[in-house]
């Protein structure tokens, strides 16, 4: 069965943590780091990559536009 | 089949959402979660698939948006406080043929320029005017504005807004609507993907009444 298997890309340095992001994924994919970017942010990042679909409702709903996503149909 | 690693995903062929190209690189000022970059993104968006980057000329506001400018790549003009839909007014019928839009908060376009607002609905321009309404003052740290809703507590009335004392919020957007020369006037928020989508498609509908001369 074809299945989708998306992934994102955060420009991290860009992001604020804002977690805006994290309450629009409906698969739960994204979290924020422990770590911190050059601002001070715990930035965005794919905890459960294998989830992601590439519906892309992170990176519309991300004010700062930091998300690119992709999106491949696996058979 | 063997398991695809992220690096099989992310790839240029696969790409199937990034920033548009109408948006500059430029870190924007806001503050982490703010809707300005959201809103922004939505206008810069619409320009994008409208085709319309070099005949697109906006205007903006005093307030938080105030830099608005760095982060579209268009032509765009800073108005006096208040004052953006009279600026719009002037540029629209010097260049009839460009799309002109302007974008305020709520402190810009309810409070100091409602006599703008209001007049050039009332003659109706045909300008786009999006206004972003957050029902405080966010730039000079979260006063109460005309907009604030009943209840809503901002530093100059911690105990929420009393109507009593402090008067109704003003609704604008229906106010606006009952003039007979507006077109088109939607409210909408920008908090979930399905708002942030029917955003979108209202903004581009209020570009598209620009081009039908509907304003
Ligand atoms: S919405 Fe954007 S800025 Fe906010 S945490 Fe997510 S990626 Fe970062
Ligand atoms: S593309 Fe969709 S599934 Fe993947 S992280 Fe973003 S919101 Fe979640």
């Amino acid at each position: 069965m074809a299945k989708i298997r998306g992934a994102v890309k955060v420009d991290t340095e860009k992001c604020k943590g804002c977690s805006v992001c994290l309450g629009a994924c409906p698969m739960g994919v994204l979290d924020l780091a422990k770590e911190v970017n050059g601002k001070g942010y715990n930035y965005c990042y794919m905890k459960d990559p294998e989830k992601c679909i590439g519906c892309a409702s992170c990176a519309i709903v991300c004010p700062d536009g930091v998300i690119s996503v992709y999106k491949v149909k696996v058979d | 089949m063997a398991e695809l690693t992220i690096n099989d995903i992310i790839k240029e062929e696969n790409l199937v959402y990034k920033k548009t190209k109408v948006m500059t690189d430029n870190v924007m000022h806001y503050c982490p979660g703010c809707g300005h970059g959201t809103t922004h993104r939505l206008v810069a968006e619409v320009i994008e698939e409208l085709g319309i980057q070099d005949k697109t000329i906006g205007v903006t506001p005093v307030g938080c948006s105030v830099l608005m400018y760095n982060y579209l790549d268009i032509d765009m003009q800073e108005a006096a406080h208040g004052r953006a839909p009279a600026i719009a007014t002037a540029i629209k019928r010097v260049m009839p043929d460009k799309f002109v839009f302007t974008y305020q908060g709520d402190g810009d376009l309810a409070a100091i320029g409602t006599a703008e607002t209001i007049h050039s609905c009332n003659r109706g321009e045909n300008i786009t005017i999006i206004f972003v309404n957050n029902g405080i003052y966010g730039m000079t740290g979260g006063q109460m504005a005309p907009t604030t809703l009943a209840g809503m507590k901002a530093v100059t009335c911690p105990r929420g807004r009393d109507v009593n004392t402090m008067g109704y919020p003003l609704h604008i957007t229906e106010l606006i609507a009952q003039l007979p020369n507006v077109r088109f006037v939607t409210r909408q928020s920008v908090h979930t993907p399905a708002n942030v989508r029917k955003a979108k498609a209202a903004i581009r509908k209020a570009f598209e009444n620009q081009k039908d001369g509907k304003g």
